[in-house]
């Protein structure tokens, strides 16, 4: 057991030693003799002429800006040197590429909706942050497998039961934390600040600027909601962001007849049940992938992000006033079955304490709900609760249990990817859109290829429909075959007879959660850092009329701290990485036990099974770190 | 309730009734620039009553534009998409003014033109009457001139200088009609230039155009070209600039020594107010005043004919 302890710690530092190598060793690339590059850098609407621009360090850099259909400018990342260019007018860059690596040029100038991503590439060589990147990415994966198989682990993750064992830590014991969750007014507070944010937004979309980086609306729903939600909220605390939602809260408050009424009467709702053959998550992939095909639009248009958020609370509305509790939430938010999915990995949980409280306990008053508060508005049976992707954070049941029976507690992250109740086909697809959406965003919005915004942008319907259909194919088809593929092969090496190709298919999927999550992280620094200080100059003129609330509307477009983001970007997908190895491994052991045989005798099997889904998800990693860093 | 509907009633009211009780005896007019394919000025025509003091409040709604009031000497420079643009002026002369603007942003860029009518309260009924535009009729604006004869190097006013203070030149009459091809013909027959290779003479012509102008009357022209000519004409008149391309037919080429050589300055100030007919060419006549249309044909002609040598 010593002896084992000693081998883990050889093996750690030895790896940890090849990282640093990779970190800090001299690559044998160097510059070639350094010279001058004149270049004519032509924009149009919305890409550069050339997109990608190569040079070596040391190099002298003379670029001519022409812009030929409107005023462009161009800001190179990293460099914060700038021009512009009037049709007509050229403007010149003159400047030394000193330092490696890849940065942006993105046009500085508002001129249409995809501004915001147009964007070509300089890459200095020798792009060395690449080559470590690279070289740390496939440390981590090869480590990872290694380790695994140098010291596999005998003993499979107990599957957790509904009252969580192990190590927690009770949130609810801190008293004034206790009292501010009993509160009846804590979520309503949170939602009427965010239903007042909304408010604005849905009007500054509908009556403000058409230009998306003037109005509060782009920038407050797609740059600042999104980027807190993916850093922040979802990471760290699960589904929080469904409490304090302000979508569902008027649907909720007419159902409920009052905001903060302890127990309602009669619901002002036909509360009809929700059609058991529906209780999935299909119906949010499909609202889901709806979304993302046309959030070229969505994305930058204001007047249509009023429009979509309007019929997000309308929808909302309209259902609670069919449908008992919140349908909405549970079954058509495309944002809430994400969210579900990633909150799996968050820290923070609502659990009961025991269960074998709950089972002598017929009233079931969280469920059913009481003169302390409402039965469960998502749908779950808390005494069941497993997994926090149902579960809305609303509170409800912690007011109404009276056994004191509900805790909110910290845990380690991802617990519930473990969990086997609940898996379903659905939900690995979720996994799988949003893995490649990831990707996808990253290479039309964000890539060089203007072809791919033109044909994002399509005008014409068979344009757009080839767009949606490709975009579809590959979201529904090509990478979920992948997978399909990387999983056959699995249950190949593994040997696992008893388990089905797809439900294995439908388990390995859970391991991509951490990695799509590090993914939208990542995805998320690369816009935030950048675009971030819009937030700004729409907060004092939120509709684009002149106004000048807080005296901060003339506040320029200052792109910060962007030489951060790579460095952050590699970091958080190798961690995600290696999340993401560990869960497929235990995922593994489970199939491992399923199979009711002495797999401790052959705990090897699993690691060779984990092989193709490592594979497979340092493929993806890669492939982020050629559209970021490469 | 009062989030959902006392607040956007709050807001609109702020704009819309408190805001416009704020500006007092201004008239405050707000401007939303388009490009003209999605729609142009909004709105296109504007009038306000002589002595009003006029605050117009511009806004983009896509690209980057201008906005400049022909004639009045009114120029905002960019208008920043997104971002309100305000400019304040007395209207005190009483007429019909074009705003433009002067900024490429579509291919129909030059139809992005609006109408200022100043009126007189006193005598609000008086029709208003366009000066009309004198002498276009019997130009010959529209038929190609190439030249008969031209330079095959940049003719020098400095060298002509020199050699017109040699010689005896007969007159020659109003030089604004004939082209430098008819003048360089009218000076080589003359006798006192016989010994004078055709550069000579060329550098001669370039001497006497050159002589007609001043130094600030070409820059004034200078500046209005970049600003309204260059988008298509090129930033040095090479006629490639990036609004050219959307046009059937290319803008002119002032580099081009045949064609340049073959055309009078009437022609060519005929053709900038009043455009070109079947080509891309917009009329200039409501923007530019007479005066500005002068400089800038005078601008035109340092792409023929050099000052000294440069390079």
């Amino acid at each position: 057991m010593k002896e084992a302890m000693v081998n883990k710690l050889i093996f750690v530092i030895l790896f940890a030693g090849l990282a640093v190598v990779a970190l800090i060793a001299p690559l044998p690339l160097h510059a070639d003799q350094q010279s001058e590059h004149y270049l004519t850098l032509e924009a149009r609407s919305f890409a550069f002429e050339p997109a990608v621009i190569q040079v070596n360090q040391g190099d002298r850099v003379i670029l001519e800006l022409e812009s030929v259909d409107v005023t462009h400018g161009v800001y190179i990342d990293g460099y914060e040197v700038e021009a512009v260019s009037e049709p007509g007018h050229k403007a010149h860059l003159d400047f030394v590429a000193d330092r490696v690596g890849k940065f942006k040029y993105r046009c500085s100038l508002a001129c249409g909706p995809l501004h915001p991503f147009m964007i070509g590439e300089l890459i200095v060589r020798p792009n060395i942050p690449y080559w470590r990147g690279v070289a740390l990415a496939l440390l981590a994966a090869v480590g990872s497998v290694v380790y695994l198989w140098k010291s596999p682990s005998r003993q499979a993750v107990a599957n957790p039961g509904p009252q969580a064992a192990g190590r927690r830590i009770e949130l609810t014991r801190i008293p004034l934390l206790k009292r501010l969750l009993l509160w009846r007014g804590f979520q309503p507070v949170l939602m009427l600040v965010t239903l007042f944010g909304f408010v604005l937004a849905v009007m500054t979309g509908l009556f403000g600027t058409p230009v998306g980086s003037k109005n509060f609306s782009i920038i407050f729903v797609w740059i600042v909601w999104w980027a807190v939600l993916k850093i922040v909220l979802v990471p760290l605390t699960g589904r929080l962001w469904c409490t304090m939602c302000p979508i569902p809260a008027p649907g909720e408050w007419l159902q409920r007849r009052g905001i903060l009424v302890k127990r309602g009467g009669k619901p002002l709702s036909l509360a009809k049940k929700w059609p058991r053959k529906l209780d999935d998550v299909w119906l949010q992939n499909f609202g889901l992938l709806a979304v993302t095909i046309f959030s070229p639009i969505i994305l930058t248009v204001p007047s249509v992000t009023g429009i979509v958020l309007l019929i997000f609370i309308v929808m909302a509305v309209v259902l609670s006033l069919v449908f008992e509790r919140r349908v909405f939430c549970r079954y058509f938010c495309p944002v809430g079955g994400f969210v579900g999915l990633y909150s799996m990995v968050s820290p923070l949980e609502l659990r009961v304490k025991d269960v074998e409280v709950c089972h002598n306990h017929r009233e079931k008053e969280c469920y059913l709900g009481s003169a302390e508060g409402h039965g469960c508005p998502w749908l779950v049976k808390p005494w069941r609760l497993q997994r926090n992707a149902h579960c809305g954070l609303c509170t409800e049941c912690l007011k109404t249990c009276p056994k004191d029976n509900v805790a909110v507690n910290l845990r380690p992250f991802g617990s519930d990817l473990f969990v086997e109740r609940g898996r379903g086909l659905g939900e690995a697809y979720n996994a799988l859109i949003m893995l490649t959406c990831a990707l996808l965003y990253s290479a039309i919005f964000l890539g060089p290829w203007g072809w791919l915004k033109d044909w994002a942008d399509a005008a014409s319907i068979s344009g757009r429909a080839l767009y949606a259909g490709t975009f579809l194919a590959v979201n529904l088809l090509a990478v979920p075959g992948l997978f399909l593929l990387a999983t056959a092969l699995s249950k190949g090496l593994s040997g696992v007879r008893s388990v089905s190709l797809k439900q294995l298919f439908i388990n390995h999927s859970y391991a991509l959660v951490p990695m799509g999550l590090s993914m939208w992280i990542a995805f998320s620094f690369s816009f935030i850092f950048v675009n971030g200080s819009y937030a700004l100059s729409v907060i004092s003129d939120p509709f684009g009329w002149g106004w000048d609330l807080f005296g901060t509307r003339s506040f320029p477009w200052t792109p910060v701290l962007i030489e951060l983001v790579p460095y952050l970007q590699v970091v958080t997908l190798i961690a995600g990485l290696v999340f993401s190895i560990y869960v497929a491994y235990r995922i593994g052991q489970q199939h491992g036990a399923d199979e009711n045989q002495a797999t401790c005798g052959e705990p090897r099997r699993t690691v060779r099974g984990l092989i193709p889904i490592a594979a497979f998800l340092a493929v993806a990693t890669f492939a982020f770190l050629r559209l970021y860093l490469g | 309730m009062i989030i959902v509907i006392g607040f956007p009633t709050g807001v609109f009211a702020y704009q819309y009734v408190y805001l416009p009780s704020t500006h007092g005896e201004v008239k405050v007019i707000d401007l939303v620039a388009r490009a003209p394919e999605a729609g142009g000025w909004d709105p296109e025509y504007i009038t306000v009553d002589k002595g009003d003091t006029v605050r117009l409040q511009i806004t983009g709604h896509d690209v980057v534009h201008g906005f400049a009031i022909g004639e009045l000497g009114i120029d905002v420079g960019s208008i920043i998409p997104g971002e309100v643009t305000t400019v304040e002026f007395v209207a005190d002369e009483v007429g019909r003014f074009t705003y433009y603007c002067n900024v490429w942003c579509d291919p129909y860029h030059y139809r992005m033109r609006g109408t200022l009518e100043v009126v007189d309260p006193a005598a609000p009924d008086d029709p208003f009457v366009a000066e009309e535009e004198p002498g276009f009729a019997e130009l010959d604006i529209d038929s190609p001139h190439e030249a008969e004869f031209y330079p095959a190097n940049p003719p020098l006013a400095v060298r002509g200088q020199a050699l017109a203070d040699q010689i005896e030149l007969l007159a020659l009459g109003d030089l604004r009609g004939q082209s430098p091809s008819a003048v360089f013909q009218a000076i080589r027959e003359q006798d006192s230039v016989a010994s004078l290779s055709d550069g000579e003479v060329w550098d001669l012509v370039a001497y006497l155009w050159s002589a007609a102008t001043t130094p600030e009357w070409v820059a004034t022209g200078e500046a209005l070209y970049a600003k309204n000519c260059a988008a298509c004409h090129g930033e040095t008149g090479g006629g490639d600039g990036p609004g050219g391309r959307y046009m059937e037919e290319r803008p002119t080429d002032f580099t081009d020594a045949r064609t340049m050589a073959g055309g009078s300055s009437e022609i060519y100030y005929a053709k900038i107010r009043r455009g070109g007919m079947g080509t891309g060419m917009p009329y200039w006549g409501t923007i530019f005043t007479e005066e500005e249309t002068w400089s800038i044909v005078d601008y035109l002609w340092t792409f023929l004919f050099k000052e000294v040598e440069t390079e």
